[in-house]
C-alpha cells in the first residue's frame, strides 16, 4: 500500500501534497522540518507527528497553499506576515518571555495600566489565524445504525469486525485515517514466532474483511457521546466536514496506543518525532530520515522502531532513562546485537542541541550526533473518547502507560463499551486478534445471535493461551489489569521516571498551549495543586487545539514524578466533546 | 477540627467570603470543598462581569463588585486578567430598543451611561457582523471579560498566605445543632466545629441546609458553552443576540470563541451533560449573527447551572426562622462570579461585626415570604 500523491503547483512551481494529509507530511517530504509556531513561546515548532487527528492536518484549500508558501520561504507558518520593525520584535518577544506559568503573578503587568497595554498588545499580537471567508457550501448529514460500531480500523478492530460478521452480527468500521490498517501498516517488523510482518499480517486482514464485505469507512472520526446520540464527523479534506449520527448497540473502541514525545531539553526542536510519524516516514513514504539518529526508549517499541530505522539506512543509537531494556523478547534483543544497534541504559539527563534543528543529543553520560530524535518512550490510549465513556483509567508499569480498567472480554464500568487491541492492554498482534475474537463471540451472546454458550469462553481461554505462550510478561501484567477490574478496583502502580533536563524551561509538555515542565513544577510544588483538573487551569495544558491528545498522559506521568504517587492517583481531567475540532458549518447540519 | 468560620462551598463565592474574612482580621477560616476547588459551577462560567441589570438593586451591587474586580489584580496575587471590552446587546425589536433607550437613563445616574447605536455604526466597529434586521444595539462599555480561574485561585492564595485553611475532596453531610444552634458540621472525615457556617454551595446548598429543615427557593438550570479554536482577535467585545435565544459569543484573551444559548432548557436535574441539540443551535446562531464563524471549528462543550431563584435575583444572610449562626449566599442566577467580589465583602461584615450592608439589605432570604421581590429580568444564557 503506498499512498497515492497528487500535485498541486503553485506558482508554477510543484508540490506533492496529498488528501486530507497532515501539512507536517507535506512539508516532511519537501523538506522543511517546522510547521507551526509556538503560541507563547514563539519558537519554531519542529516536533513532527503524522498522525490524521493532529490539529496542523490540511483542512482547506487555505492550509494547503500555506504550507506550500512555507515550503518556498522555508519559514514558520503564520497567517498573518509578522511585522518587520525591531522596537515590534523586541517587544514582542519580551512580552512573550512573560507568558509561562508566573504570567498572572507577575507584579509589573499586574497593576492596572500595565496590564491594559499589555493585554492590548497581547490580543494584537496573537499568532492566530483569522476566520477565514468561505463559501456557503450545502452540508448534508449522514446516518449510521448497526449493532455494533468499531472505532479504529487496526488488528483488533478488523479481527474483530471479521469474526462478528462471520456470527452473523451487523458491525461497522471507521476509521479516522483515510487507509485501513492503523499504525500496523507502517511497521515491517517480523511477529516473533511467525515468518510474517506486521504490515504483512494487518495487510492479510484488511483483504480478507474486504473480500468478506466488512463494511469499514475511511475518514470518519468517532466525534464524542452526547445525551441526544452519538456523533461522528466525516472528514471532508478539502471539502467541508460533514456530521454523522452514529447509533450502535454496543461501541467497541479499538483506537491502539498513541505515542507521545518524550520530556527532555529542547524536544520542541526541528527533527524530534514520534515512532510511528518516523516509521511512517521511513516505511510508508520511503523518506530518508537522515545519517544518524537516536530513539528514546525502553520497551519492545522502541527496540523495534530502532531496529528498522537501521534497516531503512540510518546509524541508530537506543537511549533509556531506565536501567534496563525491559520486557523485549529475545528475537529483538539478538536483532539489536547484530545490527549493531548501540543500546545506553540509565540516563539521567536529556537534552537535544541544535540552533535550527536537532544536530546532537548531550546527555549526562555522553554526546551523540544526531539529526533526529524518535520518541518510543512514552504512550497512552486514545483518552479522549475513552473518558468520554467515563471509564475509571489505572495505570500498568509493565505497559508504562495509562490504561481503561476492563475485563477479559473488553468490558468496562459502561456496559455498552468494549475495549480491545493495544488499547486494552495487549501488545502481540497475534494475542491481540484472538482476544479480539473472543470479545466477538461475546457480544454476539449478547445479542442472541447463534453462538454456542461456551463458545465464548473457549475463545478466550485460547487467546489467554496464545499470549501467555508468546508474551508471558504481557500476560501477567494483563491479568493484573483485569484482575483489578474485577475486584472493582483501579489499577495503581507506579510510574516510570522521566528523564529530565536541568533546564526545565526548555521541556515541552504541552505543545498548542507551550506548557513545560518548569510550568507544572510549579503547579505542583509552588501553588500544591496536586488535582490534574486544577494544574489544568492553572497551566493550560490539555486546552489547546489538539485537546491533551499530545499531553494529557505526559503531564500526568510528570506529575507523578513530581509528586511521588502513582499516576492512577493524579487520574485525568474530565474528558469532553470534541474528539477532534469540528467546524460549525458541520454542526449546523445536524439534524436529530 | 474546630474553627471560628465556616464556609461550605469551595467556588468563587466561598472563597471570596474567606478572603474578604482573612483580609478583615479573622484568620481562623476553613473553607471546604467536595471536589477540587471550582469545580461546581465557577469553573464551568463563561467569565463575564457587567453593570448594568433591569432592577436598581442589581446594578447597584454590580457596580460595587465591579470596582471590587478591577482592583483585584493590586490586591491579589494573581491577575485575573480583567479585560473591560463592553458588552452589546444586538436589538431587533423596537419595543425592546426602547425599553433599553429608558433603562439608560436610570443607568446614566448611576454614572453608568450606556451607547444606542444605530445599526450603520453597528456596522462600521463590527464589519463581521451581520446586521440584517437589526434595528440597533445596546453598548455597555463598562462591562467587560476575566480569567475566572485566575481570580479564584487569587482569593485561595490570599486564604491560605493569611492563615486561613482551605479542604478540597470534603463533602459535608448534615449540619450539627447545640439546642436551637449550629454547632457545626459533620463531612466525610469527621465533624468540624464552628461558631459560624456559612453555605455557599450553589445549587448543591439546600442538599445541606436541609439537614436542620431550612431551604432555599433555587432551581437549577443547565446550561451548555463551548469553545472555538483560538482566532486572531476579531470580535472586538462580548456579543449579545437578543433574537437568539440569548445568544452569547466573545474571544478570549487567548482569542478562543466562546459561548452559548439558551438551548435547549434543562431544569431541576443535577447531570452535566451535553447534546448535539445545543451544538446544533448554537452554530447556527453564531453563523447567522457572525457570517464568517463558519470556517471556525469547535473545540470542546461542556455545562454548567445556573442556581435560579423566582426573581433571579441572589439570597445573602441568613433567615431568622433558621437555627443561630446560620448564613448563606447563592441563588445568584448566573451571576455569581461577577458579584463575588462584593457580595464576599458584605457577607463578611455579616459575619464578624453583624453588619448589614445598606446594598445587601434587599438579598435577605425572606423576601420571597414577605413579597419584597428583585425582579431582575435582563438575564443572559
Amino acid at each position: 500500500m503506498t499512498a497515492q500523491l497528487s500535485e498541486v503547483r503553485l506558482d508554477g512551481r510543484p508540490f506533492l501534497c496529498q488528501k486530507n494529509e497532515p501539512l507536517a507530511v507535506c512539508l516532511y517530504r519537501n523538506g522543511v522540518k517546522s510547521s507551526s509556531i509556538g503560541f507563547k513561546s514563539l519558537r519554531s515548532r519542529g516536533f513532527t507527528n503524522l498522525e490524521w487527528w493532529i490539529p496542523e492536518r490540511l483542512q482547506s484549500e487555505e492550509d494547503a497553499f500555506l504550507s506550500l508558501y512555507a515550503l518556498v520561504d522555508r519559514k514558520p507558518i503564520s497567517l498573518e506576515s509578522p511585522r518587520t520593525g525591531i522596537v515590534h520584535q523586541l517587544l514582542t518577544r519580551m512580552l512573550r518571555s512573560f507568558m509561562d506559568s508566573e504570567f498572572p503573578h507577575r507584579a509589573m503587568i499586574r497593576k492596572r495600566p500595565f496590564w491594559n497595554l499589555t493585554r492590548w498588545y497581547l490580543r494584537r499580537t496573537l499568532p492566530h489565524p483569522s476566520p477565514r471567508r468561505a463559501k456557503d457550501e450545502r452540508v448534508k448529514q449522514t446516518f449510521l445504525e448497526t449493532d455494533v460500531l468499531v472505532v479504529g480500523s487496526g488488528i483488533a478492530g478488523v479481527s474483530f469486525a471479521l469474526k462478528f460478521k462471520e456470527l452473523g452480527g451487523e458491525v461497522v468500521v471507521i476509521e479516522g485515517d483515510h487507509f485501513w490498517g492503523g499504525h500496523a501498516v507502517y511497521d515491517q517488523s517480523i511477529i516473533p514466532g511467525l515468518t510474517k510482518t506486521v504490515r504483512d499480517f494487518a495487510e492479510n486482514l484488511v483483504e480478507t474483511a474486504k473480500d468478506e464485505g466488512v463494511s469499514l469507512l475511511t475518514d470518519v472520526v468517532f466525534d464524542g457521546f452526547f445525551e441526544d446520540g452519538a456523533l461522528g464527523i466525516r472528514l471532508g479534506g478539502l471539502r467541508p466536514d460533514a456530521p454523522m449520527l452514529l447509533k450502535a448497540k454496543f461501541f467497541v473502541f479499538a483506537t491502539g496506543l498513541r505515542d507521545l514525545p518524550s520530556l527532555f531539553g529542547n524536544n520542541d526542536l526541528p527533527g524530534h518525532m514520534v515512532a510511528s510519524s518516523a516509521l511512517k516516514l521511513a516505511n510508508y513514504y520511503g523518506v530518508s530520515l537522515g545519517a544518524r539518529g537516536v530513539v528514546i526508549g525502553n520497551n519492545e517499541y522502541a527496540t523495534r522502531t530502532a531496529l528498522q530505522l537501521k534497516k531503512a539506512g540510518s546509524s541508530v543509537t537506543l537511549v533509556t532513562g531506565c536501567e534496563t531494556v525491559k520486557g523485549v523478547r529475545n528475537e529483538y534483543l539478538r536483532g539489536l546485537q547484530k545490527e549493531g544497534v548501540q543500546v545506553i541504559t540509565g540516563i539521567r539527563k536529556m537534552r537535544a542541541e541544535g540552533r535550527r534543528e536537532v544536530r546532537y543529543l548531550t546527555t549526562d553520560k555522553n554526546k551523540i550526533d544526531a539529526d533526529f530524535i524518535v520518541s518510543a518512550e512514552s504512550w497512552s490510549p486514545a483518552l479522549e473518547t475513552l473518558g468520554q465513556a467515563t471509564m475509571p483509567i489505572g495505570y500498568n508499569a509493565w505497559v508504562g502507560c495509562l490504561l481503561p480498567m476492563h475485563g477479559w472480554y473488553g468490558e468496562t464500568a459502561n456496559p455498552s463499551v468494549f475495549v480491545i487491541g493495544r488499547s486494552s492492554g495487549i501488545l502481540d498482534e497475534c494475542a491481540s486478534s484472538a482476544f479480539a475474537e473472543a470479545t466477538a463471540y461475546h457480544i454476539a451472546n449478547k445479542l442472541k445471535l447463534r453462538v454456542g454458550e461456551n463458545e465464548a469462553e473457549s475463545k478466550l481461554s485460547i487467546a489467554k493461551e496464545a499470549l501467555n505462550k508468546r508474551y508471558p510478561e504481557n500476560y501477567e501484567a494483563y491479568s493484573r489489569l483485569v484482575g483489578c477490574h474485577e475486584r472493582g478496583e483501579v489499577l495503581n502502580e507506579p510510574g516510570y521516571r522521566v528523564a529530565y533536563s536541568e533546564d526545565l524551561h526548555s521541556v515541552f509538555v504541552c505543545l498548542c498551549e507551550d506548557v513545560t515542565l518548569n510550568d507544572l513544577d510549579r503547579a505542583v510544588r509552588v501553588h500544591g495543586f496536586e488535582d490534574i483538573e486544577l494544574v489544568k487551569r492553572y497551566t493550560g495544558i490539555g486546552t489547546g487545539k489538539c485537546q491533551g491528545k499530545r499531553c494529557l498522559a505526559n503531564a500526568i506521568y510528570a506529575i507523578s514524578n513530581l509528586t511521588g504517587k502513582p499516576p492512577s492517583a493524579t487520574g485525568i481531567f474530565r474528558q469532553r466533546p470534541m474528539v477532534v475540532t469540528t467546524s460549525l458549518e458541520a454542526l449546523e447540519a445536524i439534524e436529530l | 477540627m474546630r474553627t471560628r468560620v465556616l464556609v461550605v462551598g469551595g467556588g468563587v463565592l466561598g472563597l471570596s467570603i474567606g478572603y474578604n474574612l482573612v483580609k478583615k482580621g479573622e484568620r481562623n477560616v476553613l473553607v471546604i470543598e467536595r471536589k477540587y476547588i471550582g469545580n461546581g459551577s465557577t469553573t464551568r462560567c463563561a467569565s463575564a462581569f457587567r453593570v448594568h441589570f433591569w432592577s436598581d438593586e442589581n446594578t447597584l451591587f454590580a457596580i460595587e463588585a465591579r470596582k471590587r474586580l478591577l482592583r483585584a489584580g493590586d490586591e491579589l496575587n494573581f491577575n485575573p486578567l480583567v479585560e473591560t471590552i463592553g458588552y452589546m446587546w444586538l436589538l431587533y425589536d423596537e419595543a425592546i430598543l426602547d425599553a433599553y433607550r429608558k433603562r439608560n437613563t436610570r443607568w446614566s445616574e448611576f454614572g453608568i451611561a450606556g451607547n444606542l447605536l444605530a445599526p450603520e455604526d453597528v456596522k462600521e466597529d463590527h464589519p463581521y457582523l451581520n446586521t440584517e434586521d437589526m434595528i440597533g444595539a445596546f453598548c455597555g462599555p463598562q462591562d467587560g471579560v476575566l480569567h475566572h480561574d485566575f481570580l479564584m485561585f487569587g482569593y485561595r492564595d490570599a486564604i491560605l498566605n493569611a492563615g486561613g485553611r482551605v479542604l478540597e475532596y470534603l463533602d459535608a453531610k448534615r449540619l450539627l445543632m447545640d439546642g436551637n444552634r449550629i454547632s457545626g458540621i459533620e463531612t466525610s472525615a469527621g465533624s468540624i466545629e464552628a461558631d459560624k457556617v456559612v453555605v455557599a454551595g450553589g445549587v448543591w446548598s439546600n442538599a445541606i441546609l436541609e439537614t436542620v429543615g431550612a431551604r432555599l427557593p433555587i432551581v437549577p438550570e443547565r446550561k451548555e458553552i463551548c469553545v472555538m479554536e483560538p482566532m486572531k482577535p476579531f470580535i472586538k467585545t462580548f456579543l449579545i443576540n437578543t433574537k437568539l435565544k440569548s445568544f452569547y459569543i466573545t474571544q478570549t484573551a487567548r482569542g478562543e470563541g466562546i459561548g452559548s444559548i439558551d438551548h435547549p432548557i434543562v431544569k431541576g436535574s443535577l447531570e452535566y451533560g451535553n447534546t448535539l441539540e445545543f451544538l446544533r443551535e448554537f452554530s447556527r446562531a453564531a453563523i447567522s449573527t457572525i457570517p464568517a464563524l463558519r470556517k471556525a471549528r469547535m473545540l470542546r462543550v461542556w455545562s454548567g447551572f445556573y442556581e435560579v431563584t423566582p426573581d433571579h435575583s441572589h439570597i445573602l444572610g441568613r433567615n431568622p426562622e433558621w437555627p443561630e449562626n446560620l448564613y448563606v449566599a447563592g441563588g445568584f442566577s448566573g451571576h455569581g462570579l461577577l458579584m463575588a467580589p462584593f457580595a464576599g465583602e458584605v457577607m463578611a461584615d455579616l459575619l464578624l461585626e453583624d453588619r448589614t450592608h445598606p446594598l445587601m439589605k434587599p438579598y435577605s432570604p425572606t423576601r420571597f415570604e414577605e413579597e419584597r421581590e428583585i425582579k431582575e429580568t435582563l438575564i443572559i444564557g
